[in-house]
């Protein structure tokens, strides 16, 4: 698995902790400072899971979601804040299209586990899309298959409706 | 009760007078017995009305200091979040980086060969944890520091004791509380920058001043904030002292006070913010503790498209304490 998390926060010592809690796991981590950094990074590395934290200088945590959609579509999205009041959980989901919100303080085990089903998710979806990406093709086979088939032994509809006929 | 305490200083202004004068002329003349009971009674009673008024005045100012808190509760529980999340953290992976410490000290006691305890310490990747532990120290270190202060200043900020006498503050402190409780409302709209002055202490309700200067920060910054613009602002605090007063201005580059409501800011309930952001009692309760309880003044210079400075003018000598408007006298 070479999964990458982006995390954003502007409090190093929160990146700090973040990256030693996570030094062991399986998934790349990267750490930016802030939105406008983070969505450099992401112009040239694309990543699986993307963790914003909300209120910072310059650009908040919505607006730099809200751009990183169009850089990186179907990374997953999540919110790490300390301030969870309505106003500012309603603008991360609404236009950060965010799937989890994580307060501050946050539960180390609780973190992984989310971040961990966030590359599943991922994963799953990208795998769900390819998939049917492939049940489009053969389909498109079989269907022109088909109708080759049809064109050689004359109009098929009509000999079954004939054989129902019989049957009666 | 709030329209009652504007006309509240100039009652209180009036009431003096009236008793200073009963006074007099009781010990003047004998026939005017009656008329000098009635103007006693009289003067009772408003004495008793007058300490309401201050009762509702010192009611009404705490409770708008007691909004203000609540409104930065929000922008408070983020600064202490912050720290507290990373701290919690970090304690997590210091168990986890002692156990492992542990688990080669025991490979040490057991006397196992050391290349064995070398493959070991290399796969839990010993030589970071040992690089990383101070740093995590440090880390933890700051962060409870800035935890302490931010609870030390609310706590000292929200502090309910009735303060009826002034004592001597250096207001230089009540700025520097001020901004670490409302750096989460400014600092993604503003930079602070502080000239604080050699003022010495001057007498004073050190608490009512904080919340003068708690005000006029909080609207310096979402003045800012309604520019819009990309970058941030600036706030300039300044504070000085010249032979009989002390100067605090508050200096913002937001986009000024129109002309029009420049003379109702000072008015109760006036407001130009949102329902639910201001109460519109900030400047006229400012109003109350600088002019009508410190006996200074208030400047203001606004220019549209500029910015806004209020000045806070401060006595540094009481001449004789403020006796008739502190309530209970």
């Amino acid at each position: 698995m070479d999964a990458k998390v982006l995390f954003v926060d502007d409090e190093q010592n929160v990146l700090d902790s973040i990256n030693r809690m996570l030094y062991s796991e399986e998934y790349e981590v990267a750490l930016a400072s802030s939105g406008a950094s983070a969505l450099r990074f992401l112009a040239g590395n694309p990543v699986q899971v993307i963790v914003s934290d909300m209120r910072m200088p310059e650009m908040n945590g919505v607006e730099f979601l809200k751009q990183s959609r169009s850089l990186c579509p179907d990374a997953i999205r999540m919110v790490l804040s300390g301030q969870a009041d309505t106003g500012s959980v309603m603008d991360s989901i609404n236009y950060g299209g965010i799937w989890r919100f994580i307060a501050k303080p946050w539960n180390d085990d609780d973190m992984k586990l989310t971040i961990r089903n966030a590359v599943d998710l991922y994963e799953k979806e990208t795998q769900r899309k390819q998939l049917l990406v492939e049940l489009k093709d053969k389909t498109n086979n079989s269907r022109s298959s088909m109708s080759r088939w049809r064109k050689k032994s004359g109009n098929g509809r009509c000999s079954f409706r004939r054989k129902t006929v019989c049957w009666e | 009760m709030p329209e009652s305490a504007a006309n509240n200083m100039a009652k209180a202004e009036q009431t003096p007078d009236n008793g200073n004068g009963a006074t007099v002329s009781a010990a003047s003349t004998e026939p005017g017995r009656e008329k000098f009971e009635a103007i006693v009674n009289e003067n009772a009673v408003l004495k008793l009305a007058l300490q309401k008024l201050n009762e509702a005045q010192e009611q009404l100012i705490k409770n708008e200091k007691m909004a203000s808190i609540g409104r930065l509760a929000a922008g408070i529980a983020h600064e202490i979040n912050n720290p507290v999340g990373y701290v919690s953290s970090n304690c997590t992976t210091l168990s986890g980086y002692v156990n492992r410490i542990m688990e080669i000290i025991k490979m040490y006691e057991a006397d196992i060969p050391k290349p064995m305890i070398e493959r070991h310490a290399k796969k839990i990747k010993f030589d970071f944890i040992v690089k990383d532990i101070d740093k995590l120290i440090m880390g933890n270190i700051e962060g409870l520091a800035r935890i302490t202060d931010i609870v030390n200043n609310l706590k000292k900020f929200a502090r309910n004791e009735q303060a009826l006498e002034f004592t001597e503050n250096n207001i230089n402190d009540g700025i520097r509380s001020v901004l670490v409780i409302a750096k989460n409302e400014i600092k993604c709209y503003a930079d602070v920058t502080t000239d604080l002055g050699d003022i010495g202490t001057i007498p004073c309700n050190i608490n009512e001043i904080e919340q003068v200067i708690l005000n006029m920060v909080i609207n310096a910054a979402q003045a800012i904030r309604e520019r819009k613009r990309e970058k941030k602002g600036t706030i300039t605090i300044t504070t000085k002292k010249e032979e009989a007063w002390v100067y605090c201005s508050i200096q913002d580059d937001g986009p000024g006070i129109p002309g029009d409501i420049r003379r109702k800011i000072f008015d109760p309930f006036f407001t130009t913010k949102e329902v639910g952001i201001g109460t519109g009692l900030g400047l006229s309760i400012s109003h109350d503790i600088i002019i009508g309880k410190h006996r200074g003044e208030i400047l203001l210079e606004s220019e549209e498209g500029k910015g806004t400075t209020f000045t806070i003018k401060l006595p540094r000598k009481q001449e004789a304490p403020a006796v008739e408007i502190v309530p209970g006298s």
